[in-house]
């Protein structure tokens, strides 16, 4: 990536961070604080599943398996054991990081559509014991009155409150998985999704890589999972099917496989988007699913792919006139340290 | 003048077909060892087989007098054999320096948690790995194109920068699977002096490769194999006269040409 258009991105971010930041100051109606914190757990949700379908370059379908097993591990700790914040978030993690290892192991080294059929299933079954495991889960009853979560001693009971609380786990999440991705295992995550013979041949286990990129999407998940159990204060199993699996499919897609920030917009348009359509009532999931069509179509079908490079160039021509000269080509700081020195 | 990688009677068969057959031969420390033969006499199903792609039915292959046979693909890499592609396959959305820095990633040291944030042991483990990476693309030439995406580089220069790849695992062994493949006849002469610079690098080189000029210039030994079995083995003048693989490459009453 070019230098200038590293600034213009850090930029953006920086004031939308800005903007997120100065929101609840807005005093905004519950309502909409409601929406954005839906928002903001769809975009951890969105990364979990970008880490496996963009980066590790594996579809799965069934992704709502760790957000459901990660709001049910925080609720059922919660109400049985009334343990605290940290030890919550902590023991989710790790059931939820086993629950993708496990996930992972009987997909061996099979690619494509194994890895979708697989998870496919295993979000059936886990559905299937949240609802039939009465004793523990309360069956299709659900789980009520879960307590919102205290913060050192501070009750995220307000809405703008856990909003912070949401933000947070958002920021702590991309910003972690930024930093791994330009580490050894992102990089060997990415040489995997290009070419796993040739990874392989680089000494790359490709079978440990997926129980890695699935562990890691597990334990991402539950994190979102937690968030809407305690968001909401009850949970039930019809929260965590397939359905809510190819809503997250949705919002990686449009936001771009492999691409963090874009799952970032593309969470909260597609949270945003069905509220505004409130006012077309039956029309709405009509409006919703034309929305989705053409977010698709306009990049991957081939009037798509030309009319982008059509606005491409005109952006270029436009650009080309307030630059004197076309400027050389600009490089990031990793390689400018290997040519400069 | 010992061997280093010796592989005695090595067979594959897929189906029927007998691929590989009771394959014997051996890589010398300091040399370059060509493997001929003409189209689909299963040259490359000899590489594949010497890194852990297929498994062999039978036979052995021995690093060092350690048995190295039937390894996953994976370890190869670790013991110090690397190879390239007879079709190019580099990461080519990656750019040419995440390449290299992929190629050496079994050197890096830190773990996998570590990798989510700073922490001494990464920051230290990429620069060490990036100064090591800067040494590789010099050596291959392509240090000024170390930003470009893998995928936009001229053929020429994927070649090389796969040879780099492999050259970055710091193997003892090189497995080169057609390097002048696609290349013109100039290109082709300035691989050959690259190849046989190679031996600075690393102890051993096994080059598959079509082009005869090449082979016969840089080989110390080469091996020449037909429908999966050896059919002459020595230094290049003396296969070259072998009226065996005249016989192989020209058909039957051929003489040298």
């Amino acid at each position: 990536m070019k230098k200038r258009e590293m600034k213009l991105s850090m930029v953006i971010k920086v004031v939308m961070l800005v903007i997120a930041l100065l929101i609840p100051l807005l005093h905004l109606k519950n309502y909409i604080m409601r929406i954005l914190i839906t928002a903001g757990i769809y975009m951890v949700l969105g990364m979990s599943l970008n880490l496996v379908m963009g980066i590790g370059g594996m579809v799965s379908l069934g992704q709502a398996v760790f957000y459901g097993i990660g709001a049910y591990t925080a609720a059922l700790i919660t109400l049985k054991f009334g343990w605290s914040l940290w030890a919550v978030v902590l023991a989710t993690i790790v059931i939820s990081a086993l629950s993708g290892f496990l996930l992972s192991i009987p997909m061996g080294r099979g690619t494509g559509r194994y890895v979708a059929i697989i998870t496919l299933g295993y979000c059936e079954i886990v559905n299937l014991i949240l609802i039939n495991w009465e004793s523990l889960t309360r069956g299709p009853a659900g789980l009520m009155n879960i307590p919102r979560p205290t913060f050192f001693g501070y009750p995220l009971r307000s809405s703008s409150s856990y909003y912070y609380f949401v933000l947070a786990c958002v920021l702590i999440v991309y910003t972690a998985i930024g930093w791994m991705l330009n580490s050894k295992l992102g990089r060997n995550l990415k040489a995997m999704k290009e070419d796993s013979v040739a990874a392989e041949a680089m000494g790359i286990n490709i079978f440990r890589q997926k129980m890695i990129v699935f562990t890691i999407s597990g334990a991402v998940g539950g994190i979102a999972g937690l968030l809407y159990a305690f968001n909401i204060g009850y949970i039930d199993p019809t929260n965590f099917t397939n359905v809510e699996s190819l809503a997250v499919v949705s919002i990686v897609t449009v936001g771009g496989l492999g691409n963090m920030f874009g799952t970032i917009i593309a969470a909260f348009g597609l949270t945003v988007i069905p509220e505004l359509l409130r006012g077309f009532s039956e029309y709405r999931q009509v409006i919703y699913g034309t929305v989705l069509l053409v977010i698709v179509l306009l990049d991957h079908s081939i009037p798509g792919t030309r009319l982008k490079r059509y606005l491409g160039e005109q952006m270029d021509r436009v650009k080309g006139r307030f630059r004197r000269k076309s400027a050389p080509m600009e490089r990031n700081g990793k390689y400018d340290s290997i040519i400069g020195s | 003048m010992t061997a280093l990688l010796e592989v005695s009677n090595l067979q594959i068969a897929f189906g029927g077909l007998v691929a590989v057959q009771d394959l014997s031969f051996s890589l010398r420390k300091g040399e370059v060892t060509s493997l001929i033969g003409p189209n689909g006499a299963g040259k490359t199903t000899v590489i594949n087989l010497l890194t852990g792609f297929y498994l062999p039915d039978q036979g052995k292959v021995t690093l060092n007098g350690q048995d190295i046979t039937g390894f996953p693909a994976d370890r190869y890499a670790k013991i110090g054999l690397a190879r390239t592609f007879q079709n190019v396959r580099l990461f080519s959305e990656m750019t040419v320096l995440d390449n290299i820095l992929v190629g050496m990633q079994h050197l890096i040291p830190y773990g996998v948690l570590q990798s989510f944030f700073p922490n001494p042991a990464k920051r230290r483990g990429e620069k060490d790995a990036l100064r090591q990476a800067k040494r590789i693309l010099d050596r291959v030439g392509l240090i000024d194109l170390c930003a470009e995406k893998a995928g936009n580089l001229p053929y020429g220069l994927q070649r090389k920068l796969e040879i780099g790849r492999a050259l970055a695992s710091n193997p003892s062994i090189l497995l080169l699977d057609e390097p002048a493949a696609g290349m013109d006849p100039q290109e082709t002469h300035e691989l050959g002096e690259f190849v046989r610079s190679l031996l600075k690098d690393v102890d051993a080189i096994l080059m598959i490769e079509h082009d005869m000029k090449i082979v016969m210039r840089i080989s110390d030994q080469i091996v020449v194999i037909n429908y999966g079995k050896l059919i002459s083995m020595g230094p290049p003048a003396q296969v070259q006269n072998d009226p065996v693989v005249l016989e192989a490459y020209l058909g039957k009453g051929a003489t040298k040409c």
